[in-house]
């Protein structure tokens, strides 16, 4: 049997000869089944000087409409404030607040919570972010459904309920001991959600809002929704979090990113946080940020496949899987460069994977690859990337050694930026 | 080394107020629009310089009550409709709602006012005026390009300087100002009352609350920049004050003193007559223009917002009209409706203008109240809540404002 919040909280509480106590004002649920039950049930009493009365669920019994305390209700006493902190209340984390609906990828507001009778309990079964809801608590659901059903028989608004089953419902309530938020749905629900959806998300959230949930992801989604978001959020959320965990998702990071990051922050917290990465790679770090943010230089990454002439297909590819695919960050094309780290040759992995292992990379390379020089500004990437229908473009020092690769995705990016004003 | 340390932090401290500059000093611009302009021409026209000491009481609340906006946007991170939603739940946050939308559509209904009455002085009817530029507001909204006209508006509010110099070369006695300010007469009739509510309730309007709130939410100032933000609300009062005084003093020194009674645009005009000579009336359409047209670019466009985030429903200009249905239906409504009303033959401009921001100062107190209970939440604003004073100054506010309300409506009957 399925009742909603707004009935329950107009029922009686009575106690064990039948008398009249109040009403319900609130109720203490625990989140940690699938359909929560209701675990206590909360009345009060007086204006000015609230006091509220904690009556535990298997202490009342639950029939007939209304509530009966099976104690006497002088067992009980009454308390300044109900909520320990750590408990979730209807009222307070629930009801008439922001969640996440982790099936529609929507931040909504709950307008009334579906409950599900059994046995003796109650339990959350949806909350109901719909226009109904709003409009069944404002008591008006007769009168409406009177009138509209009178103007337009079939009416969408009549059976349109917005229902969304609590297993999809991330609440947005900060523990105020831990400043995290409880995660009710599984993680790999989260991590279900694209980053950029999820960030749009996160967008619609408040600050503290914002952190605390951020907190509650895994450092690789963590990673993958910072860099979806413009440079404002990103900075904001960094101040949110502690500097070894700013450090460690820095580390993780793709270079190009964490550049970026790092070079928007002051150089006080710049220097900061290059101290506290691993020596590899903050040299990396360095060295990248010691380019203009929108030249060539400014934009590449150090991540890029490096083969030598020498190799055999087949040499290239085993070497490829060993060692540079995991730091790679793309795959599209391989660079084969000398001993003095001069970029002599570049062949794509289609090539690598059509032509027979035995062949030599000297004699299937495409010799003199187009190459930005480490100065070339925005425009001129932009230009030649898409004059040689390319994904990745090297990048060449004034001696010609190879510094980086740019990928088309940071262009895209950069140039999206430029022309339209942002995302 | 130390006057180093000062003089770098002083810069910064600029730095860091100019990002954080606009809520306030907007605010206070939007403050002075058509019902503005209005309800200080004529108290000043018909009161003489007997309702100038009101300004003094009432800019200090505006500071403390925007102040508060402020503070409750950079600590919760949230608008004011989202807390009174969290905290009061949906019932009452729906009355407010509607207790909101009717008010703000009367004052967006005074904006069009200001357009037509405005533009009659030119000799341009109000049957195209006034369609014209509810097309236009409604189409910059639309197209997003709201910012770019912003900067313009903002620009063209330099007019109001010419309410300074225009009380300047009035010649007013000053002593006599000083006197009347110094020694409030409180008449106990309906227009003395219904004056001073309007007074209160087109410097304080309660859509500048939420409007504020949202610009520091927007701006993403949290409790480290707040300090600057407080400069900004302050400088914006500020002036939002001088050029009230000055509207007053100069429609007392030429109004009230030659007995004009204000019944259209170009009789408010006329004080600016020291300054402009005969093209008074000119400079005056094109300021009560710029700023009816100006506040009415903003007023329905938040109203929907606010309106929208507190009963749940999808905002932004950048989503499309199947996603956020009522969002576009109410912005739309608001401006199509004000413009709508004011088209009615014979409508009575300047009434509305003024009748419109006395509804803000009756609804004012109902605002402030959540305000105060929002404000004083130590779960919600932990050590932020209100020192005793500012809580003095709400409560007194809240009080006059019901009292004065009450006063009216008693003398009416």
């Amino acid at each position: 049997m399925f009742t909603f919040y707004t009935e329950v909280i107009k029922q009686d509480v009575v106690d064990r000869h039948g008398r009249w106590i109040g009403r319900p004002f609130d109720f203490i649920a625990k989140l940690d089944e699938a359909y929560p039950r209701l675990t206590s049930l909360i009345i009060s009493k007086g204006i000015l000087r609230r006091k509220y009365y904690v009556i535990p669920w298997n202490e009342l019994h639950h029939a007939g409409g209304q509530f009966q305390l099976k104690i006497p209700l002088e067992n009980l006493a009454t308390q300044a404030s109900y909520r320990e902190g750590a408990e979730v209340t209807i009222r307070k984390n629930i009801l008439d607040q922001q969640v996440v609906d982790t099936f529609n990828r929507k931040v909504v507001r709950v307008n009334d919570i579906h409950l599900l009778e059994v046995d003796n309990d109650l339990r959350i079964a949806h909350v109901d972010v719909g226009i109904r809801g709003l409009v069944r608590r404002l008591k008006w659901e007769r009168i409406i459904d009177t009138v509209i059903r009178l103007i337009h028989k079939h009416a969408r608004y009549l059976t349109a309920e917005k229902f969304i089953s609590w297993k999809y419902v991330q609440p947005l309530s900060i523990q105020p001991l831990t400043g995290k938020i409880q995660l009710n749905v599984g993680q790999d629900q989260l991590k279900a959600i694209p980053p950029p959806d999820l960030s749009e998300m996160l967008m619609e959230l408040d600050t503290y809002q914002r952190a605390a949930l951020f907190k509650t992801l895994d450092p690789q989604s963590q990673i993958d929704i910072l860099t979806e978001l413009d440079m404002k959020w990103q900075r904001d959320l960094i101040d949110e979090l502690d500097p070894r965990t700013t450090a460690d998702l820095l580390e993780r990071m793709p270079a190009d990113e964490a550049t970026d990051l790092l070079g928007s922050m002051p150089i006080r917290e710049t220097d900061r946080f290059l101290g506290m990465l691993s020596p590899k790679k903050a040299r990396e770090l360095t060295e990248l940020l010691k380019h203009e943010a929108h030249s060539a230089g400014g934009l590449m990454t150090k991540e890029f496949i490096a083969l030598k002439e020498d190799m055999t297909v087949g040499d290239a590819l085993e070497h490829i899987r060993k060692t540079e695919l995991k730091k790679a960050e793309t795959i599209h094309n391989g660079y084969i460069i000398d001993d003095d780290s001069k970029l002599i040759g570049m062949i794509s992995l289609r090539k690598l994977l059509i032509e027979p292992p035995e062949a030599k990379m000297a004699d299937v390379m495409l010799k003199k690859p187009p190459a930005l020089n480490v100065r070339a500004p925005l425009k001129d990437v932009a230009g030649l990337m898409a004059k040689y229908n390319l994904f990745a473009m090297p990048v060449v020092n004034v001696e010609g050694a190879l510094e980086g690769i740019i990928t088309i995705d940071d262009v895209l990016a950069v140039v999206v930026d430029e022309m339209w004003g942002g995302k | 080394m130390e006057e180093k340390k000062t003089r770098n932090s002083r810069w910064r401290n600029l730095i860091l107020f100019l990002s954080v500059l606009g809520p306030g000093i907007i605010t206070a611009n939007v403050d002075n629009d058509a019902g503005g302009i209005a309800t200080y021409s004529i108290a000043g026209a018909h009161f003489g310089f007997s309702l100038i000491w009101t300004i003094i009481p009432i800019i200090f609340a505006l500071v403390v009550i925007q102040e508060m906006c402020s503070r409750m946007g950079a600590v919760t991170g949230k608008g004011l409709s989202d807390l009174i939603r969290e905290n009061f739940g949906a019932k009452v946050t729906f009355y407010v709602m509607v207790a909101l939308l009717l008010t703000n559509l009367g004052n967006v209904m005074a904006e069009f006012a200001g357009v037509a009455a405005s533009l009659q002085i030119f000799g341009l009817s109000k049957y195209y005026t006034v369609p014209a530029s509810a097309l236009f507001v409604w189409l910059i909204i639309l197209k997003g390009t709201y910012k770019s006209v912003e900067k313009v508006f903002l620009a063209a509010c330099l007019f109001y300087v010419a309410y300074i110099v225009s009380g300047f070369l009035a010649k007013p006695s000053w002593a006599e100002v000083g006197w009347e300010v110094i020694t409030p007469e409180f008449k106990l009739n309906t227009s003395y009352l219904y004056m001073t509510i309007g007074i209160v309730g087109t410097t304080i309007a309660p859509w500048m609350q939420f409007y504020q709130q949202a610009a520091v939410v927007e701006k993403g100032i949290d409790v480290k920049t707040y300090k600057h933000a407080v400069w900004d609300v302050l400088i914006g009062c500020i002036m939002a004050g001088v050029v009230v005084f000055f509207i007053m003093v100069a429609c007392a020194a030429t109004l009230f003193k030659a007995g004009i009674r204000v019944e259209t645009a170009a009789d408010a005009a006329l004080a600016l007559k020291p300054l402009a000579g005969k093209y008074c009336s000119w400079l005056f359409a094109f300021g009560l223009f710029n700023a009816s047209l100006f506040a009415a670019s903003v007023l329905p466009l938040s109203t929907a917002f606010y309106i929208c985030e507190g009963l749940g429903w999808e905002v932004g200009v950048n989503k499309t009209f199947k996603e956020a249905p009522q969002f576009y239906s109410l912005y739309t409504a608001l401006i199509f409706i004000g413009a709508a009303v004011v088209l009615i033959p014979k409508f009575p401009l300047f009434f509305i203008m003024v009748f419109s921001q006395v509804i803000n100062g009756i609804l004012l107190p109902f605002i402030l109240i959540f305000m105060y209970v929002i404000v004083n939440n130590k779960e919600l604003m932990s050590d932020y809540t209100n020192g005793k004073i500012w809580n003095t100054v709400t409560l007194a506010t809240i009080v006059t404002m019901i009292v004065l309300t009450a006063g009216m409506i008693v003398t009416l009957l």
